[in-house]
């Protein structure tokens, strides 16, 4: 296991980071709503695929930005216990 | 630490922000907004598992590489080594004589993704006043060159990564959500900005 400390200082600063993307995405999908809305495919199947698109792109972007956390925080870690 | 033990608790933590029935049960949200909407019942019901099963697989790709990598440098056997992640230019290195590995491949909606940010890009700096004149044009040049990047069949990695952070300092103080997509972009190109 990875020392307490560490993970618990990845957490939050993933937490921090996905507190920023859950805002970003809410703008973004009000944008889709708004675009599909004129379009009037708000209620269709249209739309359906691209909030897909968004949040498989979405997942991949968070599941990125976990692992950059906790990868360069166990580096941390690991350097320190090193020196 | 046992390598078995390090990958488990690498991806255990890389799995709990994206699990949609707590971090991230906002896409959960809109996603099922949406199929409700379209009334989608041919919808698979695991289809947003799915997409998650397959993010966290994408990065667990990249996790069991920067093990691989790392074990290469110890003896045979080994069941232990010492990882150094350089998280600002997403290369993981692992001692004397290793080498740095970064992320290879695009897909779609990675590249839709990047597209989308560049797209920002344009809007928030069309009426930054706060923006040099100099700087509004080579941020265009820049953004132009990388739409084209990502039109050929293989993208140049390098060439979207830095043209990305090239971008994301002159826009940082825009107070627009640009900034935002373009960290998101480069987070896929395993690069993470603060």
């Amino acid at each position: 296991m990875l020392p307490a400390a560490v993970v618990d200082t990845a957490r939050n600063g993933v937490r921090v980071a996905i507190d920023e993307r859950r805002e970003l995405l809410r703008h973004e999908i009000a944008d889709l709503k708004e675009q599909y809305g004129l379009r009037g495919t708000w209620r269709g199947t249209p739309y359906l695929q691209a909030v897909k698109q968004r949040v498989a792109s979405e997942l991949t972007i968070r599941a990125n930005l976990a692992w950059q956390e906790v990868g360069s925080r166990a580096g941390d870690a690991a350097e320190c216990a090193a020196r | 630490m046992p390598l078995a033990d390090l990958r488990s608790t690498l991806i255990g933590e890389i799995e709990r922000p994206v699990r949609t029935d707590a971090e991230s049960a906002d896409l959960a949200e809109y996603y099922f907004e949406a199929k409700r909407l379209a009334s989608a019942l041919g919808e698979p019901a695991d289809t947003l598992a799915r997409m998650q099963q397959q993010a966290v697989e994408q990065v667990a790709a990249e996790v069991d590489f920067a093990i691989l990598e790392a074990t290469k440098a110890q003896p045979a056997g080994a069941q232990t080594a010492m990882f150094s992640f350089y998280a600002p230019i997403g290369v993981v290195q692992t001692g004397a004589g290793a080498t740095a590995s970064v992320q290879q491949t695009l897909g779609a909606t990675d590249r839709d993704t990047i597209l989308h940010a560049l797209q920002a890009v344009e809007q928030a700096i069309a009426p930054a006043t706060a923006l040099a004149p100099t700087d509004r044009t080579q941020i265009t040049d820049v953004v132009v060159e990388l739409r084209d990047e990502l039109t050929r069949p293989q993208p140049n990695l390098l060439r979207l990564r830095s043209g990305l952070v090239g971008i994301a300092t002159p826009i940082q103080t825009l107070g627009a959500g640009a900034y935002q997509l373009v960290k998101g972009a480069l987070a896929l190109l395993g690069v993470h900005l603060p």
